[in-house]
């Protein structure tokens, strides 16, 4: 428990990992909703009416959040974290912060990139309201990266819990 | 440090972006031009129009100058509102602006010089027309050096020195504006436009085996520095020579020597590249360009209509118009 790593102990590591999931997601996908929804907030004032079929595309970012977010969760409770009964040693807490960063580091940037999508394909629906569902499947390609990121990040803590003993 | 850059001006601009995606839509397309040329008389032009966003300025029309007018009101709006709620930088609305001064400066110069009757000053400048009378003391420092200058001459200017003065004024203000805003596309259309004006020059200059002297004077700055290398090179080499030549600078991509042996043909060619240059920016998917694009393609959309309007107003035939607006279109 005492083990320091890099001078930090294994709690620190798991609680920094699991924050920077949370923080980085959140921020990518606070930026992605910007800029979809000033694309988006455009069209609506030009056209009202397509508001409906606009307001998924500006959306779509915000999931990358929630996975930062539960991965964040799944580091406290793997661990023990939330009881204050963790055993991790300094290397063993970063090797759990290094799991985290698939989730951290992809979604924040497919957040962003998903938002530019998202506004790119805006255009779509502006332009032709029927091709709306067209116009989804742009930034959902995005999306899959944001996911494959959560399941190796979940198969990861899944692996070092089983390895640590929680 | 791109990717924010982009990030940002995704965020800046993306208002202004979603807005254009719906207003690029009502442009006014070719089968409306060809319905406006082919109305039987102005009262079925107004009918046609009546449906598109030209309608309410156009409503109570009636004589080539109540056309001028309306025309100048849509751009007025377009300047006013659209421009300023998209949060361009304000380089960028001067730089829509300017080219309205310069006009007015033109025309104040034409009365002031040559004696000639100069018609209604546009208020669509920066510059309340009022300004363009007197010493010019509402005018920028440059514009007024300008309007001023020919007061003490002993001599009167000729029409085109005047012309070639003001264009030069006016690119260089429009190359400033264009720096100062920071847009990359701005700046590649203002060298892409000084190019192919400098082009042009070197194209007349050959025709008439201007001394090098003169070639340089009618040169603008701010443009490729190959392209000014050659003003000592008209007079030395034939016209077939002389186009391999500005060819081989490499200044302005898709370009053929043989665009460059007859002037009209040139002036096509160069139409169409700067049409090229607004579509590639229309087709961008965020940023600045959709947005220019869009006020650039308006001002074109004002000047087609207008040839179209007043063309028929004043007894233009439908094939002199038509001929003239497959430039423009």
């Amino acid at each position: 428990m005492n083990d320091l790593f890099w001078g930090l102990s294994g709690v620190d590591w798991a609680l920094i990992g699991g924050g920077v999931a949370a923080i980085l997601g959140g921020i990518g996908s606070a930026i992605g909703i910007t800029v979809a929804s000033a694309t988006v907030s455009g069209i609506v004032t030009e056209d009202g009416e397509k508001f409906g079929k606009l307001l998924p595309l500006a959306a779509m970012p915000s999931t990358q959040g929630i996975y930062g977010f539960i991965a964040a969760v799944l580091v406290l409770i793997f661990f023990n974290l939330l009881g204050g009964e963790s055993t991790l040693t300094g290397t063993q807490g970063f090797t759990v912060f290094l799991a985290c960063m698939p989730v951290a580091l992809l979604c924040m940037i497919s957040a962003i990139y998903q938002g530019k999508t998202g506004a790119a394909a805006a255009g779509i629906v502006a332009r032709r309201s029927e091709d709306s569902g067209k116009a989804l499947i742009f930034p959902a390609l995005v999306e899959t990266y944001a996911v494959l990121s959560l399941i190796v990040t979940v198969l990861m803590l899944t692996a070092l819990q089983a390895t640590f003993g929680g | 440090m791109a990717g924010l850059t982009s990030t940002r001006d995704d965020i800046r601009y993306g208002f202004a972006v979603g807005r254009v995606r719906v207003l690029q839509a009502r442009l006014l397309s070719r089968s409306v031009y060809e319905r406006l040329i082919d109305a039987p008389d102005f009262a079925e032009q107004l009918r046609v129009l009546s449906e598109t966003a030209f309608g309410r300025y156009l409503e109570h029309a009636a004589t080539a100058e109540d056309v001028e007018r309306a025309l100048d009101a849509s751009l007025g709006d377009l300047y006013g509102e659209f421009l300023l709620e998209a949060g361009l930088p304000e380089a960028v609305v001067r730089f829509f602006r300017l080219p309205y001064d310069y006009r007015n400066l033109r025309a104040a110069l034409k009365t002031r010089v040559l004696g000639v009757a100069s018609p209604e000053l546009s208020s669509l400048g920066i510059a309340e027309p009022s300004a363009f009378s007197g010493s010019g003391e509402g005018l920028p420092e440059e514009m007024a050096a300008i309007l001023t200058a020919w007061d003490e001459a002993e001599e009167q200017p000729q029409l085109a020195e005047l012309e070639s003065v003001v264009d030069h004024a006016l690119f260089e203000a429009l190359a400033g504006e264009a720096k100062r805003s920071r847009v990359a596309f701005l700046r590649d259309l203002m060298t892409l436009r000084i190019d192919l004006a400098n082009i042009r020059v070197l194209i007349r200059a050959n025709a008439k085996s201007l001394p090098p002297s003169a070639v340089r004077g009618a040169l603008i700055d701010g443009g490729t520095k190959r392209l000014l290398e050659l003003a000592a090179e008209p007079g030395r080499m034939d016209a077939e020579e002389f186009a391999e030549a500005i060819v081989a600078t490499r200044a302005v991509v898709g370009l053929e020597a043989r665009d460059l042996l007859d002037l009209d043909r040139y002036d096509l060619v160069a139409a169409a590249l700067e049409a090229g240059r607004m579509a590639s920016a229309r087709m961008a998917p965020s940023g600045a360009e959709p947005v220019l694009a869009y006020v650039l393609a308006r001002e074109a959309e004002v000047v087609a209509l207008r040839t179209v309007l007043v063309g028929r107003l004043v007894g233009l035939d439908r094939e002199t118009v038509r001929e003239r607006l497959r430039g423009m279109l």
